[in-house]
């Protein structure tokens, strides 16, 4: 992953030649910065997303919105998660609210039935969180993706029907209360915002390492993977817990936060609106799924009237886009900021 | 002269047809050795139980005295032992370069060179090596949108980044113009000279009869016939299964 760094400088002197000759369409990475006004293209949609994430508390001051914003960072923190299995291994879950609900179940008994701290539950929690789901999704890995994607549907549903099992663990239908929540809800904000960032930033950093290019090539193409000497089966596994490290910190936040967790934490809704937010923003580009979360989440809290009719919502929404425009939002924003670069370089 | 491999008594069925019937080679290190055979002859399956995608049903193969029947495809790659396909199968919405990084990630790489230099760097002087422009557009162009000749040559590129002692290729000429052809066979012989073992599977005798040290013929299954390609191409048994067959 070091030497990634390495190779992108190499990616650039060996296309310094070619910058004259247009090199700007054939590296979404390279730019030749002439004026301010290049200067302000290319870092603007770098830098304005994060701060108006950091000023949207003084930009709107309703806590109503902040609690939303901070649903729709836990939307999006899981979503990015997703796509480093979905988009980028070409393994579907349907059922990533396990590591979800891992996370927040495991925080919830440390906290409550053992006493740990908030700032051990956490972390251990969802260190729990993401080992237990890594190794329930373990053994199908050897075979095709289709095993897995049933698997990710079956594993939450069974987790549930065990929960109701095992109430006195578990707390049954009514799950637990009384998780320590010393936090204001503006905190709880910031404490999103930095982690949806971070998320990206870790994500992104994985998903285009030499790591990231194995999982891809694993999507594409198992077989030649394994006659280039590499273990498809380790680099799953590896990609499955770092993707459900991130579900299973936003389980364990959300846990804290509402001092609860039930049985909802794993229900079937969540991880529909993870695929249909990672859809909609753009597989495999990392970014697109949190997109897809923010525009989701803000459009059914404006929707919320629907009620149940939120699962039916998702599904018309995702069976539109997988028909009509499968690329999603992400690459079609890159797409038309690219022609209106185009444009303004040519005057 | 010690064998880098040796196929013994191998035996496969699909089902009800015996696509590899009892058949046994060896091979000597540095050798270009050439399967042929025509249609459904078991050539690919042979390629698939030698790189482990397949496990013989009977019969053992040794590599370097090394016993790898039955061991995952991964780990005989890791030995050593890299392939083409008969169909090219690039990650095809990866860029070629990208392509080539992925057999250079394996631990082999690591453990037989040490080397952690800069994997990009290291997969365009393989690509040029097989045949690309340094600057050529199609290596930064997703793998899925090169033309077949060159589809080709990106397979013998990540076949050969595996830095292998033995390489298998699976037709590596068909669908290639006589031109292409000849400008790939210069490049093998210097992987031969460079220490590679080759072996080719290809159609017919003549395709490979420049080439190869040594030809196996295999028909339906079984091994008809083996010798250099002179001996081979007037064996009265080849004859008549190219001739007689179809
Ligand atoms: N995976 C498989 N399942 C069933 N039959 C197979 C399979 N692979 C190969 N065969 C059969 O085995 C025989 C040999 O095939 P193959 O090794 O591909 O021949 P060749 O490469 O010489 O053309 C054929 O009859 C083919 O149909
Ligand atoms: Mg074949």
């Amino acid at each position: 992953m070091k030497s990634r760094k390495e190779s992108n400088k190499n990616i650039r002197t060996i296309r310094k030649e070619r910058l004259d000759r247009g090199a700007r369409a054939r590296s979404k990475d390279l730019y030749v910065l002439m004026s301010y006004e290049d200067i302000a293209y290319v870092i603007l949609p770098r830098v304005l997303p994060p701060l108006i994430l950091l000023a949207f508390p003084f930009i709107v001051r309703d806590t109503y919105w902040h609690m939303v914003f901070f649903l729709a960072g836990y939307y999006a923190v899981a979503s990015m998660s997703w796509d480093l299995l979905g988009g980028f291994t070409g393994l579907v879950s349907f059922g990533h609210s396990l590591f979800i609900g891992f996370g927040g179940y495991f925080t919830a008994i440390l906290n409550v039935w053992y006493g740990v701290p908030i700032w051990l539950s956490i972390p251990i929690g969802t260190l729990a969180g993401a080992a237990m789901g890594t190794l329930i999704f373990a053994p199908c890995l050897r075979t095709k993706g289709v095993y897995f994607s049933l698997v990710s549907l079956v594993a939450p549903l069974v987790m549930v029907g065990s929960i109701l099992a095992f109430a006195e663990i578990t707390g049954g239908e009514e799950g637990i209360y009384g998780l320590e929540n010393p936090l204001t809800e503006l905190q709880w904000y910031y404490i999103m915002a930095g982690l949806v960032l971070l998320t990206f930033l870790i994500l992104r950093k994985i998903a285009y390492s030499n790591f990231g290019l194995v999982l891809q090539a694993i999507r594409d193409n198992e077989p030649s993977v394994k006659v280039s000497g590499i273990n498809p089966v380790r680099y799953k596994v590896t990609a499955l817990f770092i993707s459900g490290l991130f579900a299973s910190l936003v389980g364990s936040l959300q846990a804290h936060k509402l001092s609860f967790v039930g049985p909802s934490y794993f229900y079937l809704s969540i991880s529909v609106g993870i695929i249909t937010m990672s859809v909609l923003g753009g597989v495999a580009t990392i970014i697109g799924p949190a997109i897809g979360a923010y525009i989701l989440t803000i459009l059914t809290e404006w929707l919320r009237w629907l009620g149940g009719l939120r699962m039916l919502l998702y599904g018309v929404i995702l069976l539109i886009l997988l028909n009509f425009k499968p690329e999603g939002i992400y690459r079609y924003l890159e797409r038309t900021y690219q022609t209106f670069e185009r444009q303004v370089v040519e005057e | 002269m010690s064998k880098i491999l040796r196929v013994e008594n191998v035996t496969k069925r699909f089902g009800g047809i015996i696509a590899v019937k009892n058949v046994s080679f060896e091979v000597d290190e540095k050798e270009i050795v050439a399967i042929v055979g025509p249609n459904g002859a078991g050539k690919t399956t042979l390629l698939n139980i030698i790189n482990g995608f397949v496990k013989p049903d009977e019969g053992r193969i040794y590599f370097r005295d090394r016993d790898i029947t039955g061991l995952p495809p991964y780990k005989i790659a890791q030995l050593g032992i890299s392939r083409t396909f008969q169909t090219p199968r690039p990650i095809h919405r990866l860029r070629t370069v990208f392509n080539i990084i992925v057999p250079l990630v394996s631990p082999r790489i690591k453990r037989t060179t040490g080397w952690f230099g800069d994997e990009l760097v290291r997969a365009i002087d393989i690509l040029e090596e097989v045949g690309f422009e340094r600057d050529s557009e199609y290596l930064w162009k997703p793998a899925g949108l090169l033309p077949h000749g060159y589809l080709r040559r990106v397979e013998l590129a990540r076949a050969l980044a595996l830095r292998p002692e033995l390489i298998l290729l699976d037709e590596l000429f068909s669908g290639l113009s006589s031109p292409e052809v000849r400008s790939i066979i210069p490049l093998l012989l210097k992987l031969r000279d460079r220490g590679l073992t080759l072996i080719m599977v290809e159609h017919r005798v003549k395709d490979v009869s420049e080439i190869a040290d040594r030809v196996i013929v295999l028909h339906k299954g079984e091994k008809i016939e083996e010798g250099d390609p002179e001996t081979v191409l007037k064996s009265e048994r080849v004859l008549r299964v190219y001739l007689g067959g179809r």
